[in-house]
């Protein structure tokens, strides 16, 4: 048997203590008698000349000093390890979620006090037991699989470090549940500070949870208001026993812009505004001021400050559900549509990013922004020599084209244009070309020569991919998803297609150059900002994009809860089986505090 | 106790209807005012019977010779005063109860005093104190009832007083009544019978005890102090220790009865809280 906790043992000062509570209550009263004849004959029965001899018949003392012996027993958190496991199997499951960093009073985290325990666990198993150990937080991690090597194990458990990440020991149990489904016995062990239920694989919990004192800033937002002056908010809670009064300091790219003090009552929140901050950089951060909580990676948060990155389509149509599904891949592009050409006029007040003109052409074209023109005329721009049918149509190696290369439909019909001098061909049919894109003043315009319905193309993977190069090199939108996820997400890098490849500087400095242009990103384990950088037609494109502590992580209650649910702040301390020695323990002192008030009421 | 008379009205109401009530006899003892059932010199007539050799031939019934021509001699009552000796335990232990256990002594012994007073007996007042014995000497007559009432009162209730000691100091030489008025807190009670016993003594024990000795009922940790020699013990009050005091008390009265029938005394035990009604024609009676 083990204990998680030795500080309880601090607590048997409680015992001399009640002796002595005891002893000073037995102060005698004189009272005056007639004669101590008859006293005198039960004298070895009743009487307590000395303290020890007054204790020796005190069993309400003896029974109050056994209920605390098995509290601070219970509080020790005692459980047993199998010294001698007929498993054969062994699965350790640990937690590595962000609360996982929490730090006891004694400096250590919970995660360096479950890989120790792990440890003394692994000593302990019979040398033939395989061992097998997962790492679960928003995924599961097989480390070891099935080795009966204990220093392989020790090692591995020694390199296991707390993420950042949200997470639990549900990803875990389900892969050990899959593991063990496999083995006619096998023992499944968890160290985690959350609840877990394990009714299904069995086995047992090391509870490392702790009550700790935790401040936290949950979020920070901005708004601009008309004369660009910012305004920044930001919530903090207070999770802690005590009241916290501190500052919370506000930096605006490293430099700090303000500072206000919070009042925060234990279990309170308290939204604190900054305002008429003339600032004009990327990122805020709000940081409480030298805060000495259990968990200090969530006591900052980052907020970047992004331009609207929102690109407005026309789509000017009668029906074509093939475009359309391929427009609305593309991330943070809105769509309006309208069949109304002769109302086009109204449109051009809203000034859309572009304009796409299927098969109908307003009488006066938009002076701003950029232009594509399927399978239609517009003898301003352009010019069509012919309508070919039946043709088969190639692409060509252009800036729209990645990904298409050597690639060829056929059409059934088809308008061939002469190439303008201020456009390249992308599509060529016969000498002619039946798509080409370029600058046309300071608007970007690209032409198709075909109906998609006279083609087989929408029915082919290529289809989107033209569109959205298209699209791409036709509008400009960022080149992230979102601009601030928590530590774990992923985030969406959507580069110039044409361009390299994106390259983004982590919070530690380094460098990680992205496998492509488009890439979901998911290396955001580490809080800080992240610099995306990509070189595109000679020109530097950056943007940036913070990680969070994950919030949940922050506050997680000793309660146990039911089901086990990402990030659901509960914990079980405790096992399904006949292990459950803290609960037994604390049964225990529960009969012995009833047999102390039976023994009261008879006395 | 100080406000309220020993010997008020109501005692000596219940006092006059209490002497009617007792009809002690006694076998020996001094001529008094008492018929005897013996057969002795006094001028109340008897009886007759044959003359027998030794007999006083001064009592022969020559008239009864001339018509019989047989010798009878003439028989009379005898009458004997019987000497009555009342010990009553001074001890500061009988100064104890909310009814105090001295006040009902006084009473009892100034009952049957005056019992005895009134049967022309002799009554000698023996009060134990200490190792010693104030024996105020023998009264008789009703007009000695006052003095003795006075004594009765002048008594001190204070120290120790060690029983058979002080009985054996009394130095009794008479055949007569020992009563004795104590709580009878003495591990020698059956050597003071004995002694009274063997001093032809007819031995009445009156113990008086308190409600307060009887049913202690005490709580917690108390040091318990003696109240004749102030020594203290410390005890524990529990259910189980009233349980055995109780028993412990039984045993004390059980052994005091015991002791009481094997000496042929009577043994009688009143409570301090008792009526005078009670005391007198309930408790007392029963010497009758």
């Amino acid at each position: 048997m083990k204990f998680l906790y030795l500080w309880p043992l601090a607590l048997l000062v409680l015992i001399p203590i009640i002796i002595i509570m005891y002893l000073l209550k037995q102060k005698a009263v004189d009272h005056p008698f007639s004669s101590l004849f008859l006293w005198k004959e039960m004298y070895k029965n009743m009487q307590a000349n000395t303290p020890w001899e007054k204790l020796k018949k005190n069993l309400l003392m003896y029974l109050q000093i056994a209920t605390v012996l098995i509290l601070i027993f219970a509080l020790m958190s005692p459980y047993i390890k199998s010294e001698t496991t007929s498993a054969g199997h062994v699965v350790l499951v640990l937690d590595t979620s962000g609360s996982m960093n929490t730090k006891y009073d004694d400096g250590h985290t919970r995660m360096e006090v479950a890989v120790s325990e792990a440890i003394d666990y692994v000593d302990k198993l019979p040398g033939d037991t395989s061992i097998s150990i997962i790492t679960s937080d928003k995924e599961a991690v097989l480390v070891l699989t099935d080795s009966v090597d204990k220093s392989l194990a020790k090692r591995r458990l020694n390199a296991i470090e707390a993420t950042n990440y949200m997470g639990d020991c549900s990803f875990g149990m389900e892969m050990a549940e899959s593991m063990i489904a496999q083995w006619e016995s096998a023992e499944v062990v968890y160290f985690t500070d959350t609840y877990v239920s394990c009714k299904t694989t069995g086995g047992y919990i090391v509870d490392v949870y702790s009550e700790q004192d935790n401040a936290v800033v949950e979020y920070v937002g901005h708004g601009t208001d008309s004369e660009g002056m910012l305004t920044v908010l930001a919530k903090v809670s207070n999770f802690g026993s005590k009241e916290l009064k501190t500052d919370i300091n506000l930096y605006g790219d490293d430099e700090m812009l303000a500072v206000k003090e919070v009042t925060i009552p234990s279990g309170d929140s308290e939204i604190v505004y900054f305002e008429n901050l003339a600032f004009d950089g990327k990122v805020i951060y709000a940081e409480l001021h030298d805060v000495k909580d259990a968990l200090t990676l969530d006591n900052g948060c980052y907020d970047v400050i992004t331009e609207a990155s929102e690109c407005n389509v026309l789509l000017m149509t009668e029906q074509n559900l093939y475009l359309e599904k391929a427009m609305a891949l593309m991330d943070g592009v809105k769509v309006t549509k309208s069949n109304d050409i002769d109302g086009f006029k109204d449109f051009l007040s809203q000034e859309y990013d572009l304009y796409v003109f299927d098969g109908m052409v307003p009488a006066e074209l938009p002076k701003n922004g950029s232009m594509l023109f399927i399978n239609c005329e517009c003898p301003e721009l352009y010019t069509v020599a012919d309508t070919l049918e039946g043709i088969l149509l190639k692409v060509k190696d252009s800036k729209v084209t990645k990904y298409l290369e050597d690639y060829s439909f056929g059409a059934s019909k088809v308008k061939a244009m002469e190439v303008p001098g201020w456009a390249d061909s992308f599509l060529t049919a016969g000498n002619f070309s039946a798509g080409f894109i370029g600058t046309y003043g300071t608007q970007q315009v690209c032409v198709l020569g075909m109906d998609f319905h006279d083609t087989e193309l929408p029915l082919k993977s290529e289809f989107p991919i033209l569109i959205y190069n298209i699209m791409n090199e036709c509008v400009s939108t960022g080149m992230l998803s979102a601009s601030v996820v928590n530590a774990g997400s992923a985030i969406k890098v959507s580069g110039k297609i044409d361009g390299a490849k994106p390259v983004i500087e982590r919070p530690d400095g380094k460098n990680e150059e992205l496998v492509g242009t488009i890439v979901n990103y998911t290396g955001t384990n580490e809080t800080g900002v992240y610099e995306v950088e990509q070189n595109a037609d000679g020109e530097k494109l950056s943007e940036v994009f913070a990680v969070n502590f994950p919030k949940n992580e922050s506050f997680i209650q000793n309660t146990p809860g039911g089901s086990l649910e990402a990030g659901t702040s509960v914990v079980q301390a405790t096992v399904n089986s006949s292990l459950n020695l803290r609960n037994v323990i604390i049964i225990l002192a529960l009969i012995l505090l009833c047999i102390e008030w039976i023994v009261y009421i008879r006395r | 106790m100080a406000d309220e008379k020993i010997f008020n009205a109501e005692f000596y109401h219940k006092l006059n209807t209490f002497r009617m009530s007792m009809k002690m006899r006694l076998a020996a003892g001094m001529n008094g005012g008492r018929k005897s059932n013996a057969k002795g010199n006094s001028v109340e007539f008897s009886d007759f019977r044959e003359y027998i050799l030794g007999d006083d031939i001064r009592r022969i019934d020559w008239n009864a010779y001339g018509r019989f021509d047989r010798l009878f001699v003439k028989l009379f009552m005898e009458e004997k005063e019987g000497v009555f000796r009342i010990f009553v335990d001074g001890s500061k232990s009988m100064d104890f109860g909310e009814k105090a256990k001295s006040v009902c002594a006084q009473r009892i012994a100034a009952a049957l005093s005056y019992c005895v007073l009134e049967n022309s007996d002799r009554l000698i007042l023996n009060i134990m104190q200490g190792n010693g014995l104030t024996v105020h000497k023998g009264v008789t007559g009703r007009q000695a009832f006052a003095k003795t009432i006075e004594r009765l009162e002048q008594i001190n209730f204070d120290g120790e007083a060690d029983l058979l000691s002080c009985i054996k100091r009394s130095n009794i030489k008479q055949r007569g009544v020992s009563i004795v008025i104590s709580d009878f807190y003495t591990e020698n009670l059956e050597d003071i019978l004995k002694y009274l016993t063997f001093s032809k003594q007819e031995v009445i024990l009156i113990q008086v005890l308190s409600p307060e000795e009887v049913n202690p009922g005490l709580e917690g940790t108390l040091n318990l102090l003696d109240s004749e020699t102030n020594a203290g013990m410390r005890i524990t009050m529990s259910s189980a220790l009233d349980k055995e005091y109780k028993s412990n008390y039984n045993d004390f009265i059980n052994h005091i009865d015991t002791v009481s029938r094997k000496y042929a005394a009577s043994y009688l035990r009143v409570m301090s809280d008792e009526s005078l009604d009670s005391i007198f024609f309930g408790t007392l009676s029963r010497l009758a």
